[in-house]
């Protein structure tokens, strides 16, 4: 028992050994994102826009909620009117914000480490996908030679049945 | 209105066709984009709603819902949809009433059409009685189906038309209304087409028959009012009218510094002034 333990323990050594040092990037676990917090909640002033003058109230229905937050302190500036909830608007604006202030205090790298993480899983998906193709052209190849070689064969007895 | 030159229309909708419908109703062409973003994204059938959209139907009324705060508020033809106005005065009350100490109040909504302004109020205060009025049957079905849509349970609907019934009014620690408050002439003048044609004039068109009622009728039953308002006029006939020495009232401006609510509460009550404090400017 032990034996085989010992070397299943080998093989999967080996295994990784072989395979490609780069960690491949899983879609359920990418580095999180930046938090919102309670601070940056102080340091920011929420503004909804409804597009200034005109007529208010009942005289119009107008559907969008633009939520627009401004961080005080590094005057970054986000809105957001992706759905027509203000209350999810709000939710959408800070994570946006608290994206944009981790790239203002991280200005090295062009990206956070998620958007890269995501980065990397769409390139290994497209990798992914190419060894398939490249696989499946390669069956399909054998294939047709076989049938050819038995096509060959089989017209080679049928010559010397003659 | 300017108008929309065919030639912009051909160029919005050399992108995609669906947002040369929407350009004319929605004005701009970032506007239509973003409209049919939102349209795509409610999964119902995208060209059968741009064609609604382009006949100028409210676009709460094609895809059937309004976002409200937390809450989905279904929207039907003859029910007024809840404006972002009326969200954002009733969130801010919501709030307020839910850092007070009065936990179970007992709160009426007057003209509640979807049942809006009665069900977030619900949703806050758990423990609050909340009783929804109105004089449309459309209204009083529709708040039945919202309560079930957002699982929001007792709250006591019904239909009265509090201007002619002479049934005595309900007690309560808050009276909230969002009375029609457009008066006749304005309604030509000012009401853009969407709402004039798709949204029931029961809902729109009235002078100050709701703002007398609340003088008369109503403070008589009640500790706070908030009502909301399209003209700063209307507030200024509600404290006018009211008497000032127990009474104190005032009026809140939405984020467009419109005047949008004119609200009250008893000046001897210390609770309700920490309450209200800095939901307004006191005019009285």
């Amino acid at each position: 028992m032990i034996h085989t333990r010992a070397s299943e323990i080998a093989v999967m050594n080996v295994r990784w050994l072989c395979s490609t040092t780069l960690r491949l990037v899983k879609k359920n676990k990418l580095p999180p994102r930046p938090k919102f917090t309670k601070e940056m909640e102080a340091q920011c002033e929420e503004k909804f826009l409804h597009g200034g003058r005109g007529p208010g109230g009942q005289k119009i229905n107008k559907c969008n909620s633009k939520v627009q937050l401004k961080h005080l302190e590094t005057g970054i500036v986000v809105t957001c009117q992706e759905t027509r909830s203000r209350e999810s608007n709000r939710k959408i604006a800070r994570e946006k914000m608290a994206l944009e202030i981790a790239r203002y205090l991280n200005p090295d790298s062009s990206t956070d480490a998620r958007t890269e993480a995501l980065q990397r899983w769409v390139v290994q998906g497209k990798r992914a996908k190419e060894k398939k193709s490249k696989l499946k052209y390669a069956k399909h190849e054998e294939e047709r030679q076989s049938k050819q070689q038995e096509s060959l064969r089989r017209d080679a007895a049928i010559i010397e049945s003659l | 209105m300017p108008r929309i030159s065919p030639a912009m229309i051909r160029k919005v909708a050399s992108y995609d066709p669906l947002l040369g419908l929407l350009l004319p109703v929605c004005r701009t062409a970032e506007a239509a984009r973003q409209e049919l973003h939102w349209i795509r994204n409610e999964g119902a059938s995208v060209q059968r709603a741009c064609a609604l959209r382009a006949r100028s139907v409210p676009l709460q009324y094609v895809l059937g819902s309004q976002p409200f705060g937390e809450l989905e508020i279904l929207c039907k033809r003859n029910v007024l949809i809840p404006r972002w106005e009326t969200e954002e005065w009733a969130s801010e009350l919501a709030a307020r009433w839910q850092t007070s100490r009065v936990t179970a109040p007992t709160v009426v909504d007057l003209c509640t059409g979807t049942g809006c302004v009665a069900l977030l109020l619900k949703r806050a205060l758990p423990r609050a009685q909340v009783t929804a009025i109105d004089c449309s049957p459309f209204a009083i079905a529709l708040v039945t189906k919202n309560l079930h849509h957002n699982d929001i349970r007792d709250v006591t609907v019904l239909q009265r038309d509090i201007l002619r019934d002479d049934r005595p009014a309900i007690a309560a620690d808050l009276v909230v209304c969002n009375p029609p408050y457009i008066p006749r002439d304005a309604f030509v003048r000012d009401v853009t087409t969407s709402v004039k044609m798709y949204e029931p004039r029961l809902a729109l068109v009235a002078d100050k028959e709701f703002y007398t009622n609340l003088c008369d009728v109503w403070l008589r039953h009640t500790r706070s009012f908030v009502y909301e308002i399209g003209d700063i006029s209307q507030a200024h006939f509600v404290a006018d009218r009211i008497s000032a020495t127990t009474w104190s009232v005032g009026i809140r401006r939405d984020s467009n510094g419109k005047p949008r609510v004119v609200y009250g509460f008893k000046t001897d009550d210390v609770q309700l002034n920490k309450l209200y404090d800095g939901f307004g400017y006191l005019v009285r």
